[in-house]
Order: structure tokens, then C-alpha cells, then sequence
């Protein structure tokens, strides 16, 4: 559900970073703030209860083009990933406009993983969205350790509809940048085909 | 009392006699953020018109010289802001304007101020959004939030305003800003305004309970009570009886489904507490040592597993002492 600004002519686009804990959405989201461009970026907003934390930052990414004559500004937020905290996930995903789902390559993360993106599928569903026509990316994280799961398995757990999906290091910025560029990408195409 | 910051987090030892009826300002001395503490409200309403306080109240005249209290007034139309920020000059209140969500968020944050005036449909961040979030954070919770909707929705957001997102109170643009004037009034914001309060501020959106507050305070600041025992929600009914064998493939299904998220439930608290987890390991206690970490777990588990079937064995001590067996061998 994009917010369109017609006094400002901009069409506000929200992607969330969903994902178990730990698995490296904090470090999506950081990573690309310290390489966005500061004038075109808002600022980065942390809010944490005793326990959890939300980060938030939107910026307006310039080469994405217009949908008639409207710029497309992005609001990022990431959720908690611990599995208690189910609330506030559901509170952030209201209004989504699509998913990056950062799954933890680890082994030992696996059952982690499958819950989170059921998790995901749960929720959006409670507010009317079907996780298959939502725009979804997945990012396999943490590629970098050697307790990593072979990635066909991991694709064949969690990625069983063939959404575009990339390898990253988060920490060191590998495959960041090209997963935010697909669901930006998929955002768009979507916002396209409904103002047909 | 314990106060957390609305921030980063870190969590702080606050003597309660120390507060006044309005609370106090505190710095954070990690990020530095300067937030509003408030004493929880007094048990028995009604009763008594003012806190029990060792600090003596101030006096009325004192409370007038102070500076004026701050209003947030977060509104996308810019002329609307302006015109309502005028008037709350004239009504002697400190107003300050912002025009879209995050920056709403962000004044709040800076000032703690005594109410926020946000626009349903704010760009970046809709007002909603902001009021959730505030009402979710225990630092920003006792900020009053009046959510302005638009007149075209009037039978639509004609609800109870606690019922709404959480906010306190909810007025229409077109009611601005003459609306603001009796609860303002009410505040004890406006001058000659009688001393009457509000209702208290609305429970967190019921989306689920919230989570119970964490027990363990960071090193050198000791929680103030001893933890509760996890209380037992009232048990639901037994189900009808079913047929004997699906039941029994149904009640290992649930055993299965219940040791799959005590799984995911230990590994999310090992993994975001090594350090305490690997010291209690050397130490072989384990389950004492993560029972305060283990509680938001447990008001999960309990959520989403039967009754039934959590009594048949506590599956998260059970898994969190299987974890530490595996270590403790490695």
C-alpha cells in the first residue's frame, strides 16, 4: 500500500527486512545507509523497548526513474527477529510494499529460518496480503562462514516459488545493494501493473 | 522503578522518590538522549488527587513560572500546522511544527513533549504508524497522543480512540483546533485550567500481551523485585473428545510442533546472550542463570501451544539443557 504525496510528487514505497534473529537485517540496512548518498537519504531512526529494536531510515533513490511524474521514495525498516517478539513485527509490516527475507545460511539456523518465513506468510496473510503476489526477494546471508547450508538446499527450503534471490556477506557488503536493487525493482514493476 | 531509554535501550535504576507527579528528565549517559521518566500511576484512583512524594509539591505560582509545556503538532498541511501552532501560542504552550512521520517520531524523541497532535496520514510515517510505535515504547507510552482523521471517514474512525491505534483522544481536521482547547484544558495544560486529569494513557495496541519486563538488569544495576513466576493463563476448556487414534497422531503432531519451537525459541535466547549463556554452562546453571530471558519465550510458548501439551514436560528448560549439554561436551 504505497503513500503517494501529490504535493511533494512522490510515491512512498515501504520495504521491510524480515528475517529470524541475528540474521543479518540490522547489517543490511546499516550497510546501506553508510553508502547512500546524504542528500538523498532521510534520517536513520532507531526505536527499542526494553528489549527489541526497529531501525528506519527512508531515502529517495534518484536513477529508479518516475511512474508518472511521481519519484519513488523508499522507506526501509527492519523487524525483530526473535520469535516472541511477533507484535511488532506484525505492526511494521502494515502498509508493506515488499519483503527482502534475509535468511541466516547457518545449519543450525535452518529451523529458524523456516519459521520466520512462515512467520511472514502468517501475517501478511492477516492483513489481506498473499506472500506469492507480494514483490519478495531472498537474501542468503552469512555465505561467508564455513557452517554454511549448500544453497540448493537452502533455495529448495525457502525460496520453493523461485523468487530472485542472492548470496550476500552483509558485513562486508556483498550482495546488499543487488538485493535492495531487486525488490525496489519488483516494487516498482508492481505499482506499474496497478496503475493500469 | 526502572527506566529504559526510548533510544538505545539501556535500562537505568530511578528513584521513585525523586520523581515528581510529572516526572522527570533524564540524560542517557550511552547515547546521550534526554527522556521523560514518569512515576507509575498510583493504585488505588481516586483516592488521593496527588503522589505520595517525598519532594514537596510545588507551589501553583512556582508551576506558572515554568516554561510553558510543548505541544508536537505533526500535520502535512503546512497552513493547518501553522494556524493550529498560532493558536496554541495564544493558549500559552510551546508548539512545535513538523510535516511528515519520521520527523514526528524524531521531535518526540528530542523533546518529550507534554502531547502530540498527529495527522492520521502523515507522509513517510502515517500518524497511526507514529502513535503505535510511541504507545508500544514504555518511555514514550505516557505522552497523550491526539490522532487527527480526516471528515470524509467519519463513520469509519468513529471508535473508541483506545481502540484506535492506541491514542488518547481523536479529533477531526475540521474541529481543529478549537477541539484541542478541553482537552488541553484537561491536561492541566492551558492556564486557569482545573486541576483534572485524563484517563489514563490507553494500553499498548492489543495485539498481543505484552511481553513481561525483563527481570535481569545490566551489570551493576540489580532489578529492583525479584522476578514473578510465570503465571499460568487460565487453562481453555478440554477439547471434545475426539476419535482415539487421530488423537494420538494428533497430540504427537503437537509434541513435534511444540519441541520444534522450544528449538527456535532457546536459540534465539542463546543466541543473542553467549556470553551469560557460556558462563552458565561453566557453571551448570543454566536455566536459573537464562530465566529471565527465558520468559518472553515462555509467554510465546504459551500462546501457541495447548495446555495439554505444555504440561506434560517444561520443553524449553528441557531444550535450553540439551543445548547446554552439547556445548558443555564440545
Amino acid at each position: 500500500m504505497s503513500f503517494i504525496n501529490y504535493s511533494s510528487r512522490e510515491i512512498n514505497c515501504k520495504i521491510v527486512y524480515y528475517g529470524p534473529g541475528l540474521c543479518g537485517k540490522t547489517t543490511n540496512l546499516q550497510y546501506i545507509y553508510s553508502k547512500t548518498n546524504p542528500d538523498v537519504k532521510g534520517k536513520m531512526i532507531s526505536l527499542a523497548t526494553e528489549t527489541e529494536r526497529t531501525l528506519f531510515f527512508d531515502f529517495l533513490p534518484l536513477a529508479l526513474g518516475q511512474i508518472r511524474g511521481f519519484k519513488t521514495r523508499f522507506h526501509l525498516y527492519t523487524v525483530p527477529g526473535q520469535v516472541f517478539y511477533d507484535a511488532s513485527r506484525k505492526l511494521i509490516l502494515k502498509g508493506v510494499d515488499g519483503v527482502v527475507f534475509v535468511a541466516d545460511s547457518q545449519v543450525e539456523r535452518m529451523e529458524a529460518n523456516l519459521e520466520s518465513m512462515d512467520n511472514l506468510k502468517t501475517n501478511l496473510a492477516e492483513q489481506g496480503y498473499d506472500l506469492t503476489k507480494v514483490p519478495l526477494v531472498i537474501q542468503h546471508n552469512k555465505r561467508d562462514l564455513p557452517n554454511a547450508a549448500p544453497l540448493d538446499e537452502m533455495r529448495r527450503m525457502l525460496n520453493p516459488r523461485a523468487n530472485p534471490d542472492f548470496e550476500a556477506a552483509a558485513t562486508v557488503g556483498r550482495g546488499v545493494f543487488e538485493t535492495l536493487k531487486s525488490v525496489a525493482r519488483e516494487v516498482l514493476r508492481d505499482l506499474k501493473q496497478m496503475g493500469r | 522503578m526502572i527506566a529504559s531509554c526510548p533510544k538505545c535501550g539501556a535500562r537505568y535504576r530511578i528513584e521513585r522518590s525523586r520523581l515528581r507527579p510529572e516526572g522527570a528528565r533524564v540524560r542517557c549517559s550511552r547515547c546521550e538522549v534526554v527522556f521523560r521518566v514518569c512515576p507509575p500511576p498510583q493504585q488505588p484512583a481516586g483516592e488521593r488527587s496527588e503522589a505520595p512524594t517525598s519532594a514537596p509539591p510545588e507551589p501553583p505560582a512556582a508551576q506558572q513560572q515554568a516554561a510553558p509545556p510543548e505541544v508536537v503538532i505533526a500535520d502535512s498541511d503546512v497552513a493547518l500546522g501553522s494556524a493550529t501552532a498560532n493558536t496554541l501560542v495564544a493558549w500559552g504552550l510551546r508548539p512545535i511544527v513538523v510535516h511528515d512521520g519520521v520527523d514526528a517520531i524524531l521531535a518526540v524523541q528530542r523533546t518529550l513533549p507534554a502531547i502530540v497532535i498527529l495527522d492520521a496520514a502523515l507522509p513517510k510515517m502515517f500518524g497511526f504508524q507514529v502513535c503505535e510505535l510511541m504507545k508500544r515504547n514504555e518511555s514514550l507510552r505516557s505522552i497523550r497522543v491526539v490522532l487527527v482523521g480526516a471528515i470524509h471517514h467519519r463513520d469509519r474512525y468513529r471508535r473508541a480512540p483506545s481502540d484506535l491505534y492506541g491514542a488518547d483522544v481523536y479529533v477531526e481536521r475540521q474541529e481543529l483546533p478549537e477541539a484541542l482547547r478541553p482537552i488541553l484544558q484537561e491536561l492541566g495544560l492551558l492556564a486557569g485550567a482545573r486541576e483534572k486529569t485524563m484517563p489514563p494513557p490507553a494500553a499498548p495496541p492489543p495485539v498481543e500481551p505484552p511481553p513481561p519486563p525483563a527481570a535481569v538488569a545490566p551489570e551493576g544495576r540489580p532489578p529492583e523485585s525479584e522476578p514473578a513466576a510465570v503465571a499460568a493463563p487460565p487453562e481453555p476448556a478440554p477439547a471434545p473428545a475426539q476419535e482415539a487414534p487421530s488423537r494420538d497422531d494428533s497430540l504427537a503432531e503437537q509434541v513435534a510442533a511444540a519441541e520444534r519451537l522450544a528449538r527456535i525459541i532457546v536459540s534465539d535466547v542463546v543466541l543473542y546472550n553467549e556470553e551469560k549463556f557460556a558462563a552458565a554452562v561453566r557453571s551448570g546453571n543454566v536455566v536459573e542463570a537464562l530465566r529471565a530471558e527465558l520468559q518472553e519465550g515462555r509467554a510465546h510458548f504459551q500462546q501457541r501451544i495447548d495446555a495439554r501439551v505444555r504440561e506434560s514436560k517444561d520443553f524449553l528448560a528441557d531444550e535450553l539443557l540439551r543445548v547446554a549439554r552439547t556445548r558443555g561436551s564440545s
